[in-house]
């Protein structure tokens, strides 16, 4: 009798725990269960929307048809990334930071969308050489310098929000940013950034058909910046350089100004055409132009730099269905032009005279792009996103007097796949990322070296990066799972990669996060 | 309308990708950089009577902006006309340049006519000149002004020491600046009556002072002169290759509670004594030391050269007696800048005293370096510059010298009047031994 109770109690426990063993076991056929149901709006928002999209950042109504469910995602985490040998000294070695997140796309009704987004980070940006400047790549060539290599400690603040509304055949939208970085350093040489950036976009569409919109967009914008640099050290040197562009200076300036201020804008127009399903062909077009002074503040606030910009953009693509098929092909073209002007003076013995200017600086990027994305539903659990590409890019830097030069072309293949696996109440995505970019062409110039030879090195090390070939990896891993009922999910997410150039130089890069989606 | 959508795009399209394949060679002076066409010409003076031709010609041109320099030569021009008179202005090369700010460097040979003559260094200068494209139907011309650089055989200044030295502490140290005068010559010669006197004008600050007398005189505001009358008195001999120390405090800084970084003076030659008006501000005057006469000071303290290198020196002898200099009109200057900012325009007068330049045995021009604007004195004084600091407000100046090079194989220091060939920066160093 004793030993049948045992038995009795180990069978009575077996049969309630079956249940949820086999609901554990559960493979979610053929349809989606109520939690999964919600996990669905992750999986549209991280692994179908950006591969099969025709969401367009600049193009504002496209966000109408694209943003179908509803998600909000709250995201905390660290990234880290580095390198042996910067690609560009002047933008550094790599970063670490931590970051907090919040993203938002409501559907608010069948006619109106609403997004939002806003972004903190603190961290730090490493191994710095020959810039003292935050937003190297809105401000380049006219950067402070200093002979030092130097880390610089950053915050950095995004705040984006936009609307857009259907009426009838009229599509409008708009969308504002408000961007701010600091970035400073608490010993020799002591730079002080802030700079803050404001964009305004808006647009509309006009359904010249059941499916089709076409669309016209604008969007204007304004950037600041202010520099200075202060040394502490009684003992220190104090040579600071107002760089102009593959080595050169403007040399008249050297020494003490270390009062920079940095004022621009920019302004973009494009056209569009998409279909309301998603499906079919989509295009755009648009062209941005941008303008940045650069003045010294602490030398009566003369402007001595400018910086023009001029970017084409164009895209075409097609987006169909087949079966178990989601396909899109998409052929994407880039061409940005960017003029640096130098303004000369008289001798300043009456305030300064400007008396002549020129253009010696020019960067030219081309790129084009021919990729095809594919989502492959194996069952409506497990969906496979192919994505191969293929890249040609283009980049030419120039100073005519000194002749000086780097360009370089390469071309990039790369392979992204993603796994996706829905679990009745969770949902587990995996990536693998590869490119391979072959250099098919180089040409560096570097004439009279002696103007001013101490930065001849970093630009040396900047056309042996840059003129390297190199393969890199990647893996992404998120974990989205249901944790209570007010939250769509809870997710943990890592994404890792390295890169291998042939001349035995290497980067890396890490980011650990975790949030929730609402 | 699908057909012409998808056209329309297509066409964007390939705009798009044809813009990608443009030659982006460099191409050599491109129509970014606009570049200014102008006439080169020299001026001579009366004083280039006796010259027939220059020959190796070479010309500076510098960029002010961007530091380039460019140079060529030209291999001679005549001086004399067909009849055979001197040329007041000789056109040497047409220049093809970037448009910018130009200093503008010359030096060539002179061919004497007399055979007993050997070819002579002439040089010339030209400061912030803007050469622009002009639109004007005649092609724009500038004229260098030569001369004969002042290269005497006689006493120059061998070393400046005006950056003062750090205490261990680390604060600066004041007393110890010093002047080094040397007979370069193979002769002895009587430093009785040598004055020293610092410019009127400094580097840092360049205004359009009026009247212009750099051609004739140099201003100063402050002279101080070693005692007796040059020509007349001999109680001061300087055997050839000797030196003089003239310095601020002649005691020795390296004793405690002073400076053990500094240098021991108290075998100086001569120091300069300042009678302060402020009793809190007084000098050291060591009664073993022969004390300068100060003919002029601006300061009503103290006086030493500036620590941060902005002005220039000059060094010689009076033409006329202490107090015909320090009473007489022919030597006092009085001038003025026009100060203008916004609608604010106001007259800033100054005053100092004037030495004519024939007057002056040698100069050494200070800035900081790569940073010279403008000629504080006349350049056939001093072509060139000298410097002790990098930057201003160098922390690193502390302690060095310009120092004069010294010619091993002639035994003789450098003096081609040109600073920035002939002097060195160096650690300072009193009883520094040329060899």
């Amino acid at each position: 009798m004793s030993s049948n109770r045992p038995c009795r109690y180990s069978l009575f426990v077996l049969l309630c725990v079956s249940p949820l063993c086999g609901a554990a076991q559960e493979h979610i056929q053929p349809s989606l269960s109520s939690h999964s149901h919600s996990l669905e709006a992750v999986r549209e928002t991280t692994l179908r929307l950006p591969s099969l999209s025709y969401l367009n950042p600049s193009d504002i109504v496209s966000n109408l048809n694209e943003f179908t469910p509803s998600l909000s995602q709250v995201q905390a985490g660290y990234r880290h990334d580095g390198a042996s040998l910067a690609v560009d000294a002047q933008q550094g070695t790599g970063a670490e930071l931590m970051f907090f997140r919040v993203q938002s796309h409501l559907r608010i009704s069948k006619k109106s969308v609403a997004w939002g987004e806003a972004v903190y980070e603190n961290g730090s940006r490493q191994g710095i050489s020959w810039n003292l400047n935050s937003d190297y790549q809105r401000v380049f060539p006219y950067v402070i310098a200093d002979t030092a290599t130097v880390s610089m400690r950053r915050e950095y603040y995004l705040f984006r929000g936009g609307y857009a509304h259907q009426m009838n055949r009229l599509s409008i939208g708009a969308e504002m940013s408000y961007r701010s970085t600091i970035e400073y350093r608490d010993r020799d040489p002591r730079p002080k950034n802030t700079t803050l950036d404001v964009q305004l976009h808006f647009g509309g569409g006009y359904a010249v058909s059941a499916r089709r919109v076409v669309g016209l967009y604008a969007g204007v914008g304004k950037y600041t910046q202010q520099s200075d640099v202060q040394f502490m050290n009684p003992q220190g040197n104090r040579v600071l350089y107002h760089l102009t562009g593959l080595g050169m200076q403007y040399f008249r300036f050297k020494g003490l100004q270390n009062g920079v201020k940095y004022e621009g804008g920019n302004y973009s127009a494009g056209l569009s055409t998409h279909t309301k399903d998603g499906l079919g062909l989509q295009a755009s077009t648009d062209l941005e132009y941008e303008n940045i002074q650069k003045r010294l503040s602490s030398e009566r606030d003369i402007p001595i730099c400018d910086v023009f910009q001029t970017k084409w953009r164009g895209e075409l693509s097609w987006t169909g269905q087949w079966r178990q098929w989601d396909c899109k092909a998409t052929f994407s073209a880039e061409t940005t032009k960017r003029e640096g002007q130098e303004r000369y003076y008289d001798s300043g013995l009456t305030n300064y005279k400007e008396i002549a200017s020129s253009r010696p600086f020019i960067y030219q990027h081309q790129g084009m792009q021919l990729s095809l994305s594919a989502l492959y539903k194996f069952t409506p659990a497990i969906w496979l996103v192919m994505l191969p590409r293929l890249a040609y890019d283009v980049d030419n830097t120039q100073y005519l007097t000194p002749v000086r030069q780097l360009k370089t072309a390469f071309l990039v293949p790369s392979l992204k796949l993603d796994l996706s696996r829905m679990f009745s109440r969770s949902l587990l995505s995996v990536g693998f990322l590869s490119h391979v970019g072959r250099q098919v062409h180089h040409h560096f110039v570097f004439t009279e070296p002696q103007v001013f030879d101490k930065s001849v090195g970093m630009f040396r090390n900047n056309a042996f990066m840059q003129q390297a070939s190199y393969w890199d990896a990647g893996l992404h891993i998120r974990y989205d799972f249901r944790l209570v009922r007010s939250l769509t999910s809870a997710f943990m997410q890592m994404q890792l990669g390295r890169r291998w150039y042939d001349n035995h130089q290497h980067g890396h890069n890490l980011e650990i996060s975790m949030g929730v989606t609402l | 309308m699908k057909t012409l959508i998808k056209t329309f795009f297509a066409i964007i399209l390939v705009s798009v990708l044809f813009n990608s394949c443009t030659n982006d060679d460099v191409s050599p002076g491109g129509s970014a950089v606009n570049y200014a066409k102008f006439g080169l010409d020299i001026s001579l003076s009366q004083a280039f009577s006796g010259v027939d031709s220059l020959v190796s010609i070479k010309v500076k041109v510098h960029n002010v902006s961007t530091g380039r320099d460019s140079t060529f030569t030209v291999p001679s021009v005549k001086c004399l006309d067909a009849e055979g008179k001197l040329q007041s202005s000789i056109s040497i090369d047409t220049l093809n340049i970037a448009e910018g700010l130009y200093n503008v460097e010359l030096e060539a040979n002179a061919v004497h006519h007399s055979k007993l003559k050997t070819k002579s260094i002439v040089r010339g200068n030209l400061m912030n000149q803007s050469l622009v494209k002009s639109t004007a139907s005649t092609l724009p011309r500038f004229a260098i002004d030569l001369f004969f650089p002042n290269m005497g055989n006689g006493f120059v200044i061998a070393e400046i020491f005006a950056a003062r030295t750090l205490r261990p502490s680390g604060d600066p140290y004041t007393g110890d600046q010093y002047f080094r005068i040397t007979n370069n010559s193979d002769e002895v010669l009587y430093a009785d009556g040598l004055f020293i006197a610092e410019s009127a004008f400094q580097q840092m600050i360049h205004q359009d002072y009026k009247p212009y007398v750099l051609d004739k005189e140099t201003p100063v505001q402050y002279i101080t002169k070693i005692p007796g009358m040059h020509g007349v008195d001999k109680k001061y001999p300087v055997q050839p290759g000797a030196s003089l120390i003239i310095c601020d405090n002649a005691i020795d800084h390296t004793t405690a509670g002073r400076n053990p970084n500094s240098f021991n003076l108290s075998k100086a030659n001569f120091e300069w004594y300042d009678e302060s008006t402020n009793p809190r501000v007084t000098d050291i005057d060591n009664p073993d030391v022969p004390n300068m006469e100060r003919l002029y000071t601006y300061s009503r303290t103290i006086w030493g050269p500036h620590d941060r290198g902005f002005y220039s020196y000059v060094m010689g002898f009076l033409g006329v007696d202490n107090h015909t200099f320090t009473t007489g009109k022919d030597y006092q200057y009085d001038y003025s800048y026009r100060f203008v900012y916004g609608t604010t325009v106001k007259d800033m007068k100054f005053h100092a005293v004037k030495v004519p330049n024939t007057w002056i045995v040698d100069a050494v021009v200070l800035a900081i370096k790569d940073k010279k604007k403008w000629n504080v004195i006349s350049p056939t004084l001093d072509n060139g510059y000298a410097w002790f600091s990098t930057v201003d407000h160098d922390q690193q100046r502390y302690g060095k010298s310009v120092r004069r090079k010294y010619d091993a194989r002639k035994h003789k220091l450098i003096d081609t009047n040109d600073s920035q060939n002939d002097f060195e920066t160096v650690k300072a160093d009193p009883w520094y031994v040329f060899k």
